[in-house]
């Protein structure tokens, strides 16, 4: 930047020129995202970052100072079943509410997809739960689930059997978490699918009509071809969503009976704001995303091979 | 389940199929409508009854009561709820307004702009989107309060920074929607590159092939982006509750959340009807978005080209 | 490349991070050394002469004193104006009874008169209440960004014992424990202050719905006055309800409002929770206890007792499923609201036990070390435990008065016998529940679980106990 040579000057300025017409693309680019990025960065990767970084920090209580212990918090959590127990049944909770949740609303997404009168109310329909408020929904299946008043142990009664305390069975609290989650995941599930239903091809159809294919060929060569990507991206993300749940078991189960829903991201909650332990919260979240991504990433690799221009949006679409 | 995916063209006369999917679709909508059902008419109960009828499956009340929609509508107190309302509709747009423009800028420039490091920024951006949101709620609680300079504070400490102002809604405005920016890069790529090269040659300027060319055929997946973040936005009741204080700043569903931690009350047991009035107030503007603009998320998640 | 942008990223974040983290530490270190003030905390000294500056202070509403949000002054009219168009009498002279709904306006306009005549503004936020308002207190303490006043329940003591709160200046707190029933400062006394005050708590007492009770052929004005009668009542109950109804006892769900209630049992008994932030889980006294609970536990309907939401507990009673339980004084009135003919007496001892009680319900109200105007904060303290408010709890007759002067009046005795009765358990050896040193809901969980683990196996009691108290040492230490 020295100021004597001109900028005027012939040289330089074909030199700037063609610097800037070769990376045309990149400066365009930075400008664009250039600042958006910055901001982000600013007002939510930060804040992230320090909640991580604090995971290598002993910060118990309020007014205690951070003090760098290393990873003494992540050797805990693989050593006490607390946290490692958590995170198992985040996963194969998780598991169990994304299957379900899927399932169901592929086989809805189906019957949504015929030229059938009013589909717009039914997708509004089976939408709904997925709006409402989780305090005020799970308080209705607790007052459906209580043991002694309930209005299913209720029914039970009246049918002669035993009422059920469901609140005590690990089977029964898992199962209702599921439903619940269920419930209000499935028509947004059964929306993804049917964008996806309605983005395959018609002319294959045609196609395959005219080659003479049946039902089942059909289905099993034009449509689950077609849905692959969309199967992919749906998959990735309910299981981002599902491992991550965390309200309804607050609400529902309160992580009981002893402890055995109790899931990571409740963890977290509490150690963050319970215990003040912000170390252990911070590292707790770091295990879950290192896995998370892992998981996403290893899934992501296998179904794209056929297809590398495909990427997946990593959050859960409301 | 394996009924045939093919789509058929719409036809008037009875279709057995059809039929059993209306079944199938109205009988398990209403089952997934129950609890909602539940909760208008257990508006209706008062504290007292509520807590001394065994329910049955449809409650009705003996002595029908209209305080909890009132208190609901009303307010507790005063009629702050105008400004509750506005409140929320303020965000909601300036939140739309900000995804809609950041999404399909950096939308555009994934899709259509080559530079390097493209596809790790990318990724790095979508693998943030994996982390709990738990784990930054008090370093943003801390940022905010120490934002530099801001209402009494010196470089950090000292004030209260941003926290309980607007700034705490706008904040975060500008920052890139990771979310909307996938959408529409996947959407943009099923645009055919051969046409910002026809544009090219007629002679149209970056900005007009963005805005004139690129930005029209993708309204159907900015339709989708807009909805999310609105219904989002208007859902969030935690940003409002947990980083204000002020009446003036609250939003509806904040301001819900209030009431209903009132309801809940320091000791006795829960106001259970109007815990369940509360929540239903919340549900029911994020219901109206979603009903008016429902066909464009499947329109708009179908033209994303996730597809192959 | 992707590592690349990766690393640039982390570097940017660790620096920002380290640089909040620095300022934060500074920043804590100051606060904590009382030389080291900033300028805004030394204010003038008092607000005492008329004329002087109006000094501001902010205060957190409660659930029974609210009147909304905003400067106080500007809250009272307008709930005024609400209340009347409700049809409900704003009128109170000290002395008479009014109805319940009018009490926050009542407060309210007491507390304001009173902070007015020293010059001093009150202004009043809403945090919320419960896990709402725990959250936004911890991330408040954590930004030095509090009211000048805070109120909570459970989680207090745990502020307090993190030094998050100014004690009592000592003249004040002299007076308090002079003046003043234990079961309103007792739980918010640490290391010789106290930290914090409720001007309506609470302690438990026993409740019982008399027709159930004379429907089992007992007399329905006899309290059961030993462990063993109520246990044997109680069975007794639940033979004549046959299904239909229980004889009930006490809830002790894994949670707060269990520990709360049944903790009241084991102050009885001579037990406790912890000794010194420790976990005391397995004290001979302690088994008694749970042996007393897993009795009880027999005559109520499966999984209730311990069910997660005390709500659902309460509903049973509320639906006339149960006899017996153990409550705030509230109970009294609650369950005459929903027309259950009730009796209340303190709740009986066991053969070795004495007069005990955990506090319950309080809204203990305490001064933030961060505060910047303490001098008009404790004014406001001391208002909450002036004759006027109190007498108008006293008045209120939902809640008994602290305050010993009236209390203790004859006009009370007379006129409120039932709530006299509770004021007096409220003082003597009452209690709050206690934080353990390190992880305290950790600790809270594995005694809450072992409880309930007693009541609903067949399992040896003390056995349990034993490995909960290991756990939790374990975590605590």
């Amino acid at each position: 930047m020295e100021q004597t040579v001109p900028l005027e000057h012939p040289i330089r300025k074909t030199r700037f020129k063609r610097l800037l017409v070769r990376h045309r693309d990149a400066f365009i680019a930075a400008a664009i995202l250039g600042p958006m990025i910055f901001w982000w960065l600013v007002t939510s990767g930060f804040p992230t970052l320090f909640g991580f970084v604090l995971g290598f920090f002993e910060w118990i209580g309020i007014q205690g100072n951070p003090k760098f212990i290393g990873l003494d918090n992540y050797i805990r959590f693989f050593q006490d079943p607390l946290y490692y127990g958590a995170l198992l049944r985040s996963i194969w909770m998780g598991a169990l509410v994304s299957i379900t949740t899927l399932s169901a609303g592929f086989g809805a997404a189906l019957l949504m997809n015929m030229p059938l009168f009013g589909k717009g109310v039914y997708r509004s329909i089976w939408y709904i739960p997925a709006v409402t408020s989780t305090v005020a929904t799970t308080q209705i299946f607790n007052l459906l689930l209580d043991p002694n008043n309930g209005m299913i142990n209720n029914f039970i009664k009246s049918m002669g059997y035993e009422p059920i305390v469901w609140q005590f069975s690990v089977p029964w609290s898992v199962f209702w978490i599921v439903v619940y989650s269920v419930w209000k995941g499935v028509g947004g599930a059964a929306l993804i699918w049917l964008a996806g239903l309605q983005s395959v091809d018609v002319t294959l159809y045609e196609a395959a009509d005219i080659d003479g294919a049946g039902r089942r060929q059909k289905l099993r060569h034009v449509t689950i071809p077609g849905l692959k990507p969309i199967a992919t991206y749906i998959i990735i993300t309910s299981l981002i969503g599902a491992i991550q749940i965390y309200e309804q078991v607050m609400f529902m189960t309160g992580g009981g009976p002893y402890g055995q829903t109790e899931v990571l991201v409740f963890r977290i909650y509490r150690d963050a704001f319970w215990d003040f332990n912000l170390g252990m919260a911070g590292a707790s979240s770091l295990v879950m995303a290192v896995i998370v991504f892992t998981v996403t990433t290893i899934y992501y690799r296998r179904t794209t091979r056929s297809d590398r221009r495909m990427t997946i949006p990593l959050k859960k679409v409301k | 389940m394996a009924s045939p995916i093919v789509r058929l063209k719409p036809v008037r006369k009875a279709n057995p199929l059809h039929f059993a999917a209306h079944v199938v679709l109205l009988g398990v909508g209403l089952i997934l409508l129950y609890p909602l059902f539940f909760m208008i008419l257990a508006g209706f109960f008062s504290k007292e009854e509520f807590s001394m009828t065994i329910l049955p499956f449809i409650p009705i009340p003996n002595n029908p009561t209209l305080m909890n929609y009132k208190t609901l509508i009303f307010g507790s107190v005063d009629s702050s709820t105008s400004t509750y309302i506005l409140n929320s509709l303020y965000r909601t747009l300036y939140n739309t307004f900000w995804a809609l423009l950041t999404s399909f800028l950096a939308g555009y420039a994934f899709a259509r702009l080559k530079f390097k490091g493209k596809d790790g920024l990318f990724l790095t951006l979508l693998a943030t989107q994996m982390i709990p949101g738990t784990i930054a709620l008090i370093p943003t609680y801390l940022q905010l309060a120490r934002w530099p300079y801001a209402n009494g504070n010196d470089i950090f400490t000292g004030g209260t920074g941003i926290l309980n102002t607007w700034w705490v809604y706008l904040i975060g405005g500008p920052a890139i929607n990771i979310m909307g920016m996938f959408l529409v890069k996947q959407s943009l790529e099923k645009v055919p590159i051969e046409l910002d090269e026809a544009a090219k040659v007629d002679g149209a300027g970056t900005l007009r092939l963005i805005f004139q060319i690129l930005l029209p055929l993708q309204l159907p997946i900015l339709a989708f982006v807009a909805i999310t973040t609105a219904l989002g936005t208007w859902n969030d009741f935690a940003t409002p509750f947990f980083y204000t204080s002020s009446d003036s700043l609250q939003t509806l569903p904040s301001a819900i959340t209030r009431m209903s931690s009132a309801a809940i009350g320091p000791v006795g047991t829960p106001n259970y009807p109007m815990m369940i009035t509360l929540g239903l107030g919340t549900t029911l503007p994020a219901l109206l978005i979603f009903f008016f603009f429902q066909k464009y998320i499947v329109q708009g998640l179908a033209s994303t080209g996730i597809k192959g | 490349m992707r590592q690349r942008a990766m690393a640039a990223l982390m570097a940017i974040a660790l620096i920002a991070a380290s640089l909040i983290g620095c300022s934060n530490g500074g920043d804590t270190k100051a606060s904590n050394s009382p030389s080291n003030n900033t300028g805004t905390t030394v204010n003038p000294p008092s607000p005492t002469p008329a004329g002087s500056q109006v000094s501001t202070i902010t205060v957190l509403t409660e659930g029974a004193t609210n009147v909304g949000t905003g400067k106080l002054g500007d809250l009272l009219a307008p709930k005024e104006k609400e209340l009347k168009g409700k049809e409900i009498d704003t009128a109170y002279k000290p002395g008479s009874v009014f109805p319940t709904d009018a009490f926050g306006l009542h407060y309210q306009t007491i507390m304001y008169n009173k902070m007015n005549e020293q010059n001093i503004e009150v202004k009043m936020e809403d945090w919320g209440w419960g896990e709402a308002l725990i959250q936004k207190q911890t991330a408040g303490f954590l930004a030095k960004n509090t009211p000048d006043i805070i109120v909570g329940e459970t989680q207090m003591p745990g502020f307090a014992q993190q030094g998050l709160l100014e004690p009592f200046p000592e003249d004040m707190a002299s007076e308090i424990r002079e003046n003043v029933s234990d079961a309103a400062w007792k739980p918010m006394e640490y290391n010789g202050k106290i930290y914090g005050i409720a001007a309506q708590p609470g302690v438990s007492s026993l409740f019982w719905n008399k027709g159930l009770v004379k429907q089992a052929g007992l007399d329905p004005d006899k309290a059961p006055d030993s462990w063993a009668e109520l246990a044997d009542f109680s069975k007794k109950v639940t033979e004549a309800g046959n299904g239909k109804f229980y004889g009930g006892g006490v809830y002790a769900g894994a949670n707060f409002g269990g520990y709360l209630r049944f903790g009241a049992l084991m102050m009885i008994n001579g037990g406790s929770f912890a000794t010194d932030g420790l976990p005391a889980f397995n004290s001979e006294q302690n088994v008694e206890t749970v042996n007393l609970l897993r009795e009880l536990n027999g005559d109520h309907p499966p999984g209730l007792m311990v069910n997660k939401d005390e709500g659902a507990y309460f509903d049973a009673w509320y639906k006339g499923q149960l006899a017996y339980i153990i409550d705030g004084p509230w109970q009294s009135q609650q369950a005459r609201d929903k027309g259950i003919d009730v009796g209340m007496a303190p709740i009986p001892l066991s053969p070795n036990g004495k007069a005990g009680n955990i506090t319950i319900g309080a809204a203990f109200h305490s001064v933030t070390k961060d505060s910047k105007n303490k001098e008009a904060a404790f004014e406001y303290i001391r208002a909450m435990y002036s004759k006027d408010i109190q007498q108008l709890i006293a008045d209120s007759n939902v809640r008994s008065p602290i305050l010993k002067e009236v209390a203790e009046s004859d006009d009370y005795k007379t006129k409120h016998p039932e709530l006299y009765v509770h004021y007096q358990a409220m003082s003597g050896n009452v209690q709050g529940l206690p934080t353990f040193a390190k992880e305290n809901s950790k600790a809270w969980q594995m005694f809450g679980d072992a409880v309930v683990k007693s009541l609903m196996t067949k399992g040896d009691v003390k056995a349990i106990l034993d490995d909960a108290q290991k756990r939790a040492e374990a975590v605590t230490k």
